[in-house]
Order: C-alpha cells, then structure tokens, then sequence
C-alpha cells in the first residue's frame, strides 16, 4: 500500500509538472525585488496546488495491538505520578528560576523573562494543559447554562436554542472564519475518532483517575487549528527565546480554543477547549489535513513545517463539511533526512529509515510511546530528560527541520520539488539545506539577531 | 514650544517641489508594476522611506493644548462608561443596561443573527474571564488560587494552591534586577517581546500623572485609590493591537464587534503576558487595559498616533482600527518615544465622516477643537474638560449601543484612515499629511466614491463570513 503510493508520487512528476515549475521559477527570478517573492509564492502554489498536495485516503497504518492512549502514559505524567522517579526530582526544578546563566546566549534572565511572559496566558488561563491535563480553567469540561450566570455580563453559557445553518459548507465556512478571527493559523474539522481520545483521564496532584464517563457529552466533531510559532524566535533553539516562541504558542491555543468553544456554546452546541489535554493533536490534525507525521513526531504543515501548535475544540455538533487528510511527500522526506536525528541534543529520535508499529529505541520503558501505528518512536524519557538538564523546552528537532523556513517563494519552490520528487533527490536537498546555513541549533548570534527588533515597531 | 497646529501648519509649508517630485516619481514607478499584494509591499515600504522625513513631525514631549490658566482635574474611573459608574451616576442607565446585557440577535437580519452575535460575544469571552479579576492592581492578581475562575469553572480542590502548580507560575517580581547594557538595548528587548506576544505597535513613555485615574471605581471592592496601587509607576508601555479589517467594514454589527472583543482578548493576553515579563526582570508591573489610566492620550505621548475627530487614536499604519492596552511600570532605564504628527488634525477639521455617519450624531461637527463641550447635556460627569479637542456626547452614543444591542464602530469603519494596507492607500495618506484643507475635502469625498466606509453594509457581512479568498489551511 504505501509502495503504491511512492510510485504514483513518481509518477506525478511527470513532463508537464517539470515544465510547469520550470515556467514558474524562471518568471519569478526575473522579478528582482525581494517582494515579488511572495507573489510567485502565490502564482506557484496556484500552478501546482493540484499536482502536489493529494489527498490521503488513509493517512494512518494500524496493527492489531493499536489501544487509545492512556493519559497517565503521557512523559508528563508519568513523571509527575513518580514512575520516573529521577526525571520527578529534576522537574521540581524545573521552570523556577533555574541556572539562569548571563554568560549563555539564550539563557539570561532577560531570555527566561521572554519564556514566562509566553506561556503566562496559558498558566492563567487554563494551567496545565500543555502537559495535558484536562478540564481546568478555561478549558473547563462544565456547559453552565443560562443558570449559572457569573455576572450580568456573562454570556459564555450554552444557549437552548441550537442555531440552524443552511449547509454543511456555511457552518464549517462559518466556524473557520472565527477560528481565523480568533487567531487561528490553520484549522481543519474533522469527526470525533475514539482512537485518538485519550482511553483514560488522570489528575496527577491526586493521582484520580478518570474516564470519559465525566464528559459531559458524547463529542461528534472536532475542530482542530493550528498556530504558526513565532520564525525568529524559534531559530535561537534550544534557548529561553525558543521557549517564549513555544510559549506565547500556548497562550494563543487557550485564547483562541476557548472563544471558540464560547462561539459553539453560543450557537447552542457543547463544546469543550482542549490544548494537549483530552486527546492526541497530531493524529487528530493530521486527519484534519492539516499536515503530515514526521521522523520528530511532530506534525509537518505545508506552510509553516514543524513550527507550529496545535489546539482543538471537542463539540457534539456534526452539521459540517469534514476536511480530508493530506500527503505532500513528507514521509519519504523523512526516510532520508534524518537532520532532526542528528540535531537531537538527547538523541531521543529514531534513525530507522523505514517507520515501524513498535518503538525500536531500546529503552526499557516505553509505556509513553503509543504503538500499534505504523510511524517513528521517539525516547520520550531522554527528550525530556534533556529539558530538565537545560532548564526548558528544547525544539531543537523544530530548528532543524527542512520545512521550517520564513515563507519566501524559493522555499515554496524547493518544497513543491521535494514533494514531487521522490528519494535520492532528497539527499541532495537535505545537504543543500546544511549548505545555505539553515537549521542550526545551539547559535549564539541567532539570539542577538532575535533582540535587535530590526522591524522596528 | 509649537502647538500642534502650528506644527501641522509647517507641514503644509513643506510641500515643496522636490518633494512633489519624489512622490511623483514614486507612483508613476509603482503604478507599471501590476498591482499584486507583493509588489504593494515593496511599494509601501519604499514610501515609507522615500517620505519618512518629509512627513512625520516630532512632536514635543508634550503634545496636549492645555486651556491656559485652566485648573485641570485628574478625570475618575466611576465617569468612564467602561465601570459600572453609570448606573449609579444616573438612575435611568439601570434599564439600558440591563437591555443591552440581553442576548440581542434576530436571524432574520444579517449581522444581528445567532452566529454573528455568538462571534461577538466569544470574540470579549477572554476580556470578561480576566476582567472579572477585579482586585485589578495588586501584584498578586493573577496568583493561581484568585483565578477566580469561580467554583464552577474549577474543581473545588483547586482553591488552594498546589505545590505542582506553583512551579509552574513565573508571576512575581524576582529579587534581582536583569542588567541592560544601555537603554536602547531595554527598549528593543521590551519591544521585541510585545511583538511576539502579539501587539502590532509599541511606544514607551513616562508616566504622566494627569492621565491616570484620580481615583478608581472597582464593581466588587467599590472605591480604590492610588493607595492600593504597590508602587510608584515611572513609565507606561503603550500597546496596539489591529483589529480585523473586513470584521470592521461590517459596522455596526455583531459582526465588527466580535473584532472588537477579539481585539480586547488579544490586549488582555499580551498585557498580562509583558506584566510578567517585566516581573521577572526585577521591576514591578501592572497590566491595564481601560483601567488605571487614559489610554489614548498615553498613545499619543508613545508616539503611536494622533487623535480623530471621534476622539479615538488614529495610527499611521491602521487608522482609528486598532485598540489600546498598556503596561505599567517602575523600570525607567529606556528610550522613551516621541510624539508624533502626521496631519491628522488638519484632516478631521474637514472630513467629518465619522460625524456624518455617527447613528446617534454623537461626535461633534465643531471645525476645530475646544476646550470644553458645546453640547449642554444634563450632568456632562463623562467628559475630561480642559485639553483642546472635540468633545463627544458618550451618553448619545452609549444611546445606540443599547438599541443597536451591542458596541457600534460605525466612526471607526468609515473613518478614510481606516484602509487595508496597499501602497496606494499609503500614498493617499502621505499627500493628505503634506496638503493643506480644502485638498482634504476633495479627498474625503474620493473615498467615499471609492466605496469605502459604508455602514449598515448587508454585503459587507456577507463578505466576512463567505469563503472566497480565505485561506484555511496552508497550502492553499
């Protein structure tokens, strides 16, 4: 099944597609000025939007030992509840004051400022729900009604008449053009699946676990949306400044997740904001198209590559037009690339070339990894075991990754070829990517560059 | 010291041949290109620099027309139509309010149905999840256990604060303070975070004691004075934050307030957000939105814009379409910014647009600014005398507000600097700073034949909610 579609993605790059791309890059080089660029990014992707973005029918491979995963599973957790009890020890230190060190690009008091200042819209808002935990905060599981008004001015309470939409097209239309509004990069809707719920629930303080008896309604849909982290910022990996990208991240997802769910609430449907809480966000955007799954386990958007946050909203309305899946050549990328591989300060991230059902890192534990579909396993234990040595969130793999780039129109080129092409050329491009000085991690100079405010505003 | 007319005037003293010339060769060069947005870009950004001096003044430090001999007064947060002042001011607001409160939405009417009123409401969903925070400027505020997120919205057990949870907050002023080499470098490190928390514009200014709040009114605590605030303010980060430029052009809808309550959630966000910043730079702060003191005039003295005839902050780059938070502060190592002008004053003595399509002929249509209100309403307890300026009858417009059953933007919609930004526009407005009156009138009526700034535009919600043009997802 998958060699089939390797050999219609070969065959996809055929005479016309060639010349097409050809055509397109020969008129956008005649064109000197630095802003023509995203001009010929447009027309380009115009060109070539059929050619090399498919849809994926069946974008998941899954064996017979595939279970929904258990949130106690998650590294987070799993560290929180004790089971890793020298990683528990670390994380107490974690995100306090830590070795702030002023000799370190990236990592003096002035960078941890930057990281907390991103993610204090989150820990306010909704604390947690990064490391997956549910129902707290504005990411409430309760749908108050009229009678459980805070203040006159409360309206963010499910209403009793659901309103009507004329078709599919106008609700799904309707409910993307908030997201957009509300600050969404990229969203997709996509029905409910049961496999990438989380099987079971656990609140780590307490250890309670819990399961979706205490939903409070059976979800049909799921809008997921996808949030472009800030280019610059995320080039300094792994420093405090990536961090306050990653960050700021979160503090939109909540932000934006939660007016969501107040719009559905409002329109008479349940809805519940959910951040890494609830359920898996790759599997879940991956079906709602809005990009691949990665060497890294991150997902891979055609616009933005890794460099983005997903969120998502749980609701029971299912009057929409669902997105399908789509592929763009990433996971033949992948087989060849391996730059997030060799980047990996933890080398936590697998060098197989072909993805499997089973982890295959060799560590004792692997109770984090969720097997049973096809893709690479990551050592979670060592990823965030280096998080705890450096103090933050690390996002090397992020930095590194290919198809993060700021979005000029040589890049789109490039990417259109990549998907269109299929193996050794991949080498090459990997290598050239090296060559134009992308992807560094660990680069001092990066972090000046992020302070200068060359854009000034 | 100029007043700013006088400096507005030197402006029209400038256009000189040369200038008339660079413009001119600047059109003609952009207008062979074909008019994509990518070209647009350039062309703006080569304006931008080709007319940079010849258009912007500096301004004084301080920018206010003050009455002279006037004993000016701090103006106090129960006058402000944003407290619940009102109600007790003036007994008749009692049902208006509680009439505008009621979900008003008609599924018959495009832009007042269920879905653009829920897009409204859920747009300001964040500002009242924060707002109701109302011990609004103790440096504990936001401390996990007053997260106010009130029994129903958190598990019981979450009022006390857990040791995990505690770990996590970075909300308190460190003990030491982070060194800056020079200022420069402090007022980029603080620009560049705004920025990538999400504001569109910054300015850094001293604190000006006349434009905070003498005194604060607070729902819950009821009166606060400036006691209650843990330490002496040095300098306010002024912030804006562009609101959504087609949600606007369906004014005064349900559809353009949900850019303006998105536009409050963002402020809510990023103010919080550069509040903890500053916290763990060493130095105190407080996040204030409409509280705490007077934004606009903040701005102004920021250097981020001038003030319109509608009494709004009218900004180079977005027009009156932005909303305005600030931050403030005990930190004074920075390079303060200067106020600005850019020929706003000069526009709005003609224009008049936002007058003419005010629904409840609110904002005055006096040529110039006075000193105090023409209009003799009963108890004019909203207005902040003294300053030169036009004078705008709040009560008229909070009128419509209650009728309409949400907020109006109609002046900032048709305003003519509220354009989406292509080059053209942006040479529009650099002729318009440099030309004197009666071109203006000329101008005014170009963009109305243009087609912009209609109000009670049906199309214009439709427009917003169709899906031609919008980009959904990455690729397309």
């Amino acid at each position: 099944m998958a060699k089939q579609k390797e050999e219609t993605r070969t065959n996809a790059l055929n005479r016309r597609d060639f010349i097409k791309l050809g055509a397109a890059a020969t008129a956008a080089g005649a064109a000197s000025i630095t802003a023509a660029q995203s001009h010929a990014a447009k027309e380009l992707a115009e060109k070539n939007k059929q050619s090399e973005i498919k849809v994926a029918e069946e974008p998941f491979e899954f064996n017979e030992t595939y279970k929904p995963f258990d949130q106690k599973n998650n590294i987070f957790m799993a560290t929180l509840t004790g089971r890793l009890p020298e990683l528990q020890k670390k994380m107490m230190g974690f995100h306090g004051p830590g070795d702030i060190d002023p000799e370190t690009p990236g990592m003096s008091r002035l960078d941890y400022a930057l990281k907390e200042g991103g993610y204090a819209g989150v820990e306010y808002m909704a604390p947690g729900t990064p490391a997956s935990i549910p129902n707290t905060g504005v990411n409430t599981w309760k749908q108050r009604t009229k009678d459980d008004k805070h203040h006159p001015f409360d309206y963010q309470y499910l209403f009793e008449d659901q309103y009507r939409f004329e078709s599919r097209e106008q609700a799904t239309n309707a409910i993307k053009k908030a997201a957009k509004l509300y600050g969404a990069s990229l969203v997709g809707v996509t029905p409910r699946n049961p496999k990438f719920d989380y099987a079971k629930f656990i609140d780590p303080l307490h250890k309670r676990e819990f399961g979706w008896e205490e939903f409070p309604f059976e979800p049909k849909s799921v809008i997921v949306m996808g949030f472009e982290m800030d280019y610059e910022a995320y080039t300094t990996a792994p420093t405090y400044v990536s961090e306050g990208g990653t960050g700021d991240a979160y503090s939109r997802i909540t932000k934006t997740t939660h007016q969501m769910a107040v719009f559905l609430r409002i329109l008479g449907y349940k809805a519940v904001a959910s951040c890494n809480d609830t359920g898996l966000n790759v599997p879940y955007a991956i079906s709602a198209g809005l990009g691949e799954g990665s060497r890294m386990g991150l997902l891979i958007a055609p616009q933005y590559g890794p460099r983005l946050r997903i969120g998502k909203v749980y609701t029971e309305f299912d009057f929409c037009h669902y997105d399908k899946p789509i592929e763009f050549g990433v996971t033949d990328f992948c087989e060849r690339c391996m730059k997030c591989a060799d980047a990996c300060p933890a080398n936590a991230i697998s060098r197989d070339k072909k993805r499997s059902f089973r982890p295959t890192h060799g560590n004792k534990h692997s109770f984090f990894n969720n097997s049973g579909v096809k893709k690479w396993y990551l050592d979670a234990e060592k990823c965030f075991g280096y998080w705890m040595e450096i103090n933050a969130g690390c996002g090397a793999c992020i930095a590194a990754c290919p198809y993060n780039k700021p979005d000029f129109w040589h890049h789109r080129l490039v990417d259109r070829l990549t998907a269109a092409s299929s193996g050794p050329i991949h080498d090459v491009m990997r290598e050239m990517d090296d060559i134009f000085g992308y992807g560094n991690t660990h680069d001092g100079k990066a972090v000046k560059e992020f302070w200068k405010n060359k854009d000034a505003i | 010291m100029d007043s700013p007319s006088e400096a507005t005037n030197k402006n029209a003293d400038k256009i000189k041949r040369r200038d008339f010339f660079k413009l001119g060769a600047l059109g003609a060069a952009l207008g062979i290109t074909t008019a994509s947005k990518a070209t647009e870009n350039v062309a703006t950004k080569a304006l931008d620099k080709a007319t940079d001096k010849t258009v912007f003044n500096a301004l004084p430090d301080d920018p206010f027309n003050l009455k002279p001999g006037y004993n000016y007064r701090r103006f106090d947060e129960i006058n402000t139509f944003q407290s619940t002042g009102p109600m007790r001011r003036d007994a008749k607001v009692i049902p208006k309010m509680v009439k505008f409160i009621w979900p008003g939405f008609d599924n018959d009417q495009v832009g007042y149905r269920q879905v653009d009123w829920a897009l409204s409401k859920a747009g300001q969903s964040l500002k009242f999840k924060m707002k109701s925070l109302e011990s609004k400027w103790e440096q504990e505020r936001f401390d996990f256990s007053m997260l106010d997120l009130k029994p129903t919205d958190m598990e019981d057990d979450s009022k006390k604060k857990p040791d995990i949870l505690k770990i996590l907050e970075g909300n308190y002023v460190y003990p030491e303070k982070a060194p800056f080499q020079s200022k420069q470098e402090a007022t980029d490190a603080i620009k560049r975070a705004a920025r990538l928390y999400g504001a569109d514009l910054v300015g850094i200014t001293p604190r000006d004691e006349r434009f905070d709040f003498k005194a604060f009114f607070d729902p819950k605590n009821g009166r606060r004075d400036w006691k209650n605030i843990p330490f002496e303010p040095k300098t306010v980060i002024v912030m804006a934050f562009e609101m959504d430029y087609e949600a606007m052009t369906a004014a005064p809808t349900h559809v353009a307030d949900g850019a303006t309550g998105d536009g409050y959630s963002q402020m809510h966000k990023t103010s919080y957000q550069m509040a903890v910043f500053m916290k763990c730079l060493g130095y105190q702060a407080i996040p204030s939105n409409n509280d705490v003191g007077l934004s606009i005039p903040y701005a102004v003295k920021a250097g981020l814009g001038e003030v319109g005839r509608h009494g709004l902050l009218i900004t180079y780059k977005y027009g009156p379409r932005i909303r305005l938070a600030k931050i403030y502060t005990d930190f004074d190592f920075v390079e303060y910014d200067k106020p600005i002008d850019f020929g706003v004053q000069e526009f709005c003595k003609r224009c008049m647009r936002c007058a003419d399509a005010c629904p409840s002929n609110a904002i005055t249509k006096a040529i110039d600014p006075t000193y105090e209100p023409e209009f003799k309403d009963e108890g004019n307890w909203f207005v902040n005398p003294g300053f030169r300026k036009y004078y705008n009858n709040l009560k008229k417009c909070f009128d419509f507000w209650v009728e309409n059953g949400n907020g109006c933007s109609a002046c900032i919609s048709v305003c003519p600097y509220n354009k989406p930004d292509f080059w053209h526009h942006r040479l529009v407005d650099k002729i318009s700073a440099m030309l004197p009156g009666p071109v203006h009138s000329f101008m005014r009526e170009m963009d109305k034949i243009f087609g912009y700034g209609n109000t009670y535009d049906e199309g214009a919600v439709k427009k917003f909610w169709s899906s031609r043009n919008k980009k959904y997802l990455g690729y397309k």
